[in-house]
């Protein structure tokens, strides 16, 4: 074997320069990384060489190639692996995140095998068949795990000795072609490298969420994948929600991977009464696609239907009779042994009568104030105070239905969309709007929430004027503005007593300067106070108000830290600046920025809403509320939308997140803009939105400026320090997003879909039409990407050294993001199974495509010429023209 | 969106390869890597104080392998001060460096004899047939320039807070220090500015 391998690897290697690695780079950069990387693949080869050069014989398995998507693989298995798990030496190669690419690539193709080989190594004769042993692996293989070790280093040794692959590699000289010369053999090498490789890798640190995911969905081997599930504890739970929808896609989807992922669901949604709604939600939403088998569908349907009967709570920690809960809260290797049948056996364990026997609860009825209350008191009650002030957890234990305040505060929302939908004109449906938000504030505060926001929060308020419907043509978005107080807990954490404005309003508007209207109930945010203080402060004077206000901060936060903060005065504003202070800034901001306000437009009530800077609309709105003296307070903002699929853009959502990690990771200084997205159902969805923007179209429409003309306007004149700064946002945006735009084939990008923020920055919105799909598929937006002449032009004209720049960056993007290939791909790949949505209409291909668009094969000067390419087609696209007139004909999008 | 007015913005020049990152993640982040990676651009946080209150210091670490002149102006007429670096074996780098200290003469102006600048020869490990810039010729060029000098080395950590350090205490107009109640070192996530 190893004789032949000069000349093999000779004959090869031009073809695997071709095809990955060895990217040049432009600027003449040492190629270290990428040695680095092929030589420790090379380690990996030589594990999996060295079986041969001990001289284990084989036993004949079927091929096993990369391309072939089904693999037949022989398990000829013996009686329990435990042994040959334990001989899993700790080895001297570990893997590094410069190697993890190649890692995968290797372990993933292979993983099929990996039992068949681990056991063979351990004792060649017996051919039984049995696929449980795994399971028990790391349990009983942790005792003699030095004895082992020892041999290992042995093992090792020897293959230093005999591997010609191996010393070659140390040289370094022949690294390129080596691999691919394992390539060749793959039917033994990697064979043999399986088992062995995978189980290192699944103990490894850089085996991540992403990488657990991507083999979940490959691997067809029970004891890989419960391995899989069992590691998934050990992770961090924001990062493995983050693959929520994957996990759910794949529940539904693929029935050995819902078994051995099932009793993390469960853990997680006894834990967490927010993740027990996002799954549901997700679990309904992708549980509809019609095509799917029929006999596909219960469990999905099941789980939801488990989650939403409430019975998954937190254990009660006294019941001794399930040891189950102490293994998941410590998550160590030792879990391995978990089934489904501990999952139900703790579902028995949990089951409490669920009817509370309380007939005032009026759950969902809006009009009776209480609609989002679910009658539970554990946290108020004095018990729920006691703990409290002790530190203690206190547990609901009135069985009061958990889930239910937040779903029907959902539902809510969603019928007020449905209820817009169903009127004809603009400026009625905002009419409409203000009065069902009037009608929902009534049943606020109650332990509801946003389920964007990553921080614990209630809704205290919904301040009816400033919601806004958006743009769309026939469906009904709204945006609402909501008032939270942020606290620790989203279940155990109190309720804000509700808070009336009071009579003083009058009084306060009197005080009003002239046309100051936006502050009807200025002072109302004392009235919460007054009733357990000072009754008769409440006199007309501003000043004793303001005083009030600002002893009344004091006293809530600690005082003495409270002064010293009062006394740096360089630092930010503290928030607890009295109400007449903050009517003088709004009014002198107001004033000031006037002339950039756009005029309100009945067509188009939400330009001049959303137009309004973030900061003045929040003093705005605190200074009005009733909640705004709150230290806690915060305001946050929800797009609601009906009648639409959100599942594209969850998924579009998830692929920004993860350019933006890889860009960041790659120290690539691409900026993009990932906003969350929640799937209620197949058809309706919240939307974070993206503060202090306006589309391009609104730019036109309302300024009637060329984009660069705008920008002067904006920032000042083009050598301004202001407008370079904006200048240099813009470009950094814009090359991110086009290089998104065409790795992701988004289309339909009128200008409308394209938000500019208030610092420069571009954004892309709406990801409805990515991948295969294209409104209508009229072959319009044929290029690339779209960058359009005025897009250059604010960066300075094409020859400009910001626009090479623009060019640098999306090359540079390109390159990293094709390092990071395999985080992307599983993203769409598993989504790509388990739903019919529009964008994977052309199937499998849907992915090969997107795979053929990072062009592995090229060199980084062809990429270099490839960005050049795209970039000119796209700046001289006919059909991005043509594209923008057939959106302002159709839809008076300019 | 108007720039924190509480940072203190350095920024760092120099030719392609002599060192800027790795100056500049030796001093953020204590680490120092063989490998050779373009900048293209990247910003590095760090909380120091400054008249006697928290502020941040924003590194900004620049590309010396491409030449964008209106970011290099944009980075000059925002930066508070300036490192200007080249490599002590490569006299073409100490070159480099002055057509950027014209842009920085001329768009500041007046107000040139305030600002912190230092020029710094890095790589001062390297053996001395290696070495084309002697330490008295890089002595003085600064000294034509008007600016303090250094050499440093990212790879031995020689001079390399002694460097950032001696800028700060150049900045006249305000009291700008690392020391932050003895934890200089913590590197301060982008978010963290929006504080209640």
């Amino acid at each position: 074997m190893s004789e032949v391998q000069p000349s093999v690897a000779h004959m090869k290697r031009p073809k695997f320069v071709g095809c990955k690695d060895s990217v040049p780079s432009v600027h003449g950069r040492p190629n270290n990384n990428l040695n680095n990387k092929i030589r420790l693949s090379n380690h990996q080869r030589n594990l999996s060489l060295d079986f041969r050069s001990m001289g284990i014989l084989l036993p004949p398995v079927a091929q096993v190639t990369s391309s072939s998507g089904t693999h037949l693989t022989l398990h000829h298995r013996n009686r329990s692996l435990d042994s040959a798990l334990q001989r899993i030496p700790e080895v001297d190669v570990t893997p590094s995140p410069e190697c993890e690419t190649v890692t995968s690539m290797l372990a993933g193709d292979q993983l099929q095998a990996d039992p068949s080989k681990t056991a063979q190594r351990d004792e060649l004769a017996s051919l039984g068949s049995d696929d449980s042993g795994i399971l028990c692996g790391s349990d009983s293989g942790s005792s003699d795990s030095n004895a082992t070790r020892e041999s290992s280093v042995e093992y090792l040794s020897n293959e230093r000795r005999q591997s010609r692959e191996s010393l070659d590699s140390d040289a370094g000289g022949e690294a390129a072609a080596e691999t691919d010369v394992a390539d060749d053999d793959s039917e033994r090498s990697s064979d043999a490298s399986k088992g062995f490789g995978m189980l290192r890798l699944l103990e490894s640190k850089v085996f991540d969420v992403s990488m657990a995911m991507h083999y979940l969905f490959k691997s067809k081997e029970p004891g890989v994948q419960s391995y899989i599930a069992n590691k998934m504890f050990s992770f961090d739970n924001h990062e493995v929600d983050f693959y929520l929808p994957q996990l759910v896609c794949m529940y539904i989807q693929m029935h050995d991977v819902a078994e051995v992922i099932h009793p993390y669901l469960i853990h997680r949604c006894r834990q967490s009464i927010d993740f027990s709604l996002k799954c549901a939600w997700l679990l309904d939403a992708y549980s509809s696609d019609a095509s799917l088998p029929s006999k596909k569908k219960p469990l999905g349907i099941k789980l939801r239907n488990l989650i939403l009967s409430d019975e998954l709570r937190p254990k009660d920690q006294r019941t001794p009779t399930i040891t189950l809960n102490d293994k998941l809260t410590v998550p160590a290797k030792k879990s391995h042994q978990r089934s489904q049948s501990d999952a139900s056996a703790l579902i028995v364990g949990m089951r409490r009568s669920s009817s509370a026997g309380n007939n005032r609860l009026c759950l969902g009825d809006l009009t009776s104030g209480r609609a989002f209350d679910n009658g539970c008191t554990c946290f108020e009650s004095c018990r729920g105070v006691v703990n409290d002030l002790r530190g203690k957890k206190t547990e609901c234990t009135c069985s009061a239905p958990r889930l239910a305040p937040e779903l029907e505060f959902m539902k809510a929302l969603i019928s007020i969309g449905k209820l817009l939908s169903s009127i004809p004109t603009k400026e009625s449906k905002t009419t409409r709007l203000v009065a069902e938000l009037t009608n929902l504030n009534l049943n606020l505060p109650a332990r509801v929430w946003l389920p964007l926001s990553t921080r614990p929060h209630h809704i205290v308020r919904i301040p009816p004027q400033v919601g806004a419907v958006l743009n769309s043509k026939d469906k009904a978005p709204y945006i609402v503005y909501v008032e939270v107080v942020e606290i620790d807990d989203l279940h155990t954490s109190i309720v804000t007593s509700k808070i009336m404005p009071t009579l003083r309003h009058t009084k306060s508007e009197e005080n009003l300067g002239g046309g100051d209207t936006t502050s009807l109930s200025a002072f109302s945010m004392c009235g919460g106070l007054c009733d357990d203080n000072d009754p008769d402060w409440s006199q007309e004077d501003d000043e004793i108000s303001q005083q009030y206000t600002q002893l009344k901060k004091h006293v809530d936060r600690d005082t003495l830290s409270q002064m010293s903060q009062e006394s740096s005065d360089s630092r930010e504003p503290p928030m607890w600046i009295a109400a007449g202070e903050i009517r003088r800034r709004l009014s002198d901001s107001i004033h000031e920025e006037k002339n950039k306000q756009f005029t309100h437009d009945p067509q188009d009530p939400s330009a001049a809403v959303l137009k309004e800077p973030w900061h003045d609309k929040e003093r705005r709105i605190r200074e009005s509320s009733p909640y705004g003296h709150l230290s806690t307070w915060n305001l946050l903002s929800v797009i609601v939308k009906c009648g639409d699929d959100l599942r594209q853009e969850l998924m579009a959502s998830q692929l920004l997140q993860m350019f933006q990690k890889i860009w960041e990771k790659e120290h690539v200084p691409l900026w993009v803009h990932p906003y969350r997205i929640l799937c209620l159902s197949n058809d309706s969805g919240l939307i974070e939105p993206i503060l202090n923007t306006v589309s391009l179209h609104q730019v036109k429409k309302h300024r009637q400026l060329s984009l660069l003309q705008y920008f002067i306007q904006e920032h000042g004149p083009p050598t301004s320090e202001a407008f370079l700064t904006a200048q240099k946002n813009f470009v950094q945006s814009c090359a991110a997003y086009c290089l998104f735009c065409y790795l992701i084939q988004v289309k339909d990008r009128h200008n409308g879909n394209i938000l500019l923020k208030s610092d420069g920055h571009l954004i892309h919105i709406d990801f409805g039409f990515i991948l295969s799909m294209s409104p209508k598929n009229l072959g319009f937006e044929t290029s690339p990407f779209k960058l359009t002449a005025e897009f250059v032009e604010v960066m300075g004209g094409d020859q400009s050294d910001m626009f090479e720049y623009f060019k640098i960056l999306i090359l540079q993007g390109l390159v990293a993001a094709r390092k990071h290939m395999d985080m992307i791909i599983p993203l769409v790949e598993i989504m790509r199974s388990g739903s019919q949505l529009p964008c994977f209409k052309s199937g499998a291909a849907t992915v090969q495509n997107l795979k053929n668009r990072f062009h592995m094969s090229m060199t980084e000067e062809q990429l270099q010429l490839e960005v050049n390419r795209m970039v000119e087609v796209s700046i001289h696209s006919l059909s991005t023209k043509l594209y923008d007139g057939f959106q302002y004909f159709t839809n008076g999008i300019l | 969106m108007p720039e924190q007015s509480n940072d203190y913005r350095v920024v760092v020049f120099g030719a392609g390869g002599v060192g800027k990152s790795s100056l500049v993640l030796r001093f953020v982040k204590g680490t120092f890597r063989e490998s050779y990676i373009p900048t293209i651009e990247d910003t590095y946080r760090q909380v120091i104080s400054c008249n006697k209150n928290i502020c941040t210091l924003q590194i900004t670490d620049t590309t010396g392998s491409h030449q964008f002149p209106a970011m290099q102006r944009l980075s000059i007429s925002k930066g508070h001060a300036f490192i200007l670096v080249y490599s002590v074996c490569s006299r073409q780098s100490l070159e480099e460096l002055r057509p950027i200290w014209e842009v920085i003469r001329e768009l500041k102006g007046p107000d040139l004899s305030q600002i912190p600048i230092m020029l710094v020869g890095n790589k001062c490990d390297e053996s001395a047939e290696l070495r084309e810039v002697s330490t008295s010729e890089g002595q003085g060029q600064a000294g034509e320039w008007g600016v303090s000098f250094m050499e440093t080395s990212a790879k031995t950590n020689h001079n390399v807070k002694q460097l950032f350090q001696e800028l700060l205490n150049l900045e006249k107009s305000r009291n700008v220090s690392l020391q932050v109640g003895g934890k200089a070192n913590s590197r301060v996530a982008k978010d963290k500015c929006d504080l209640m």
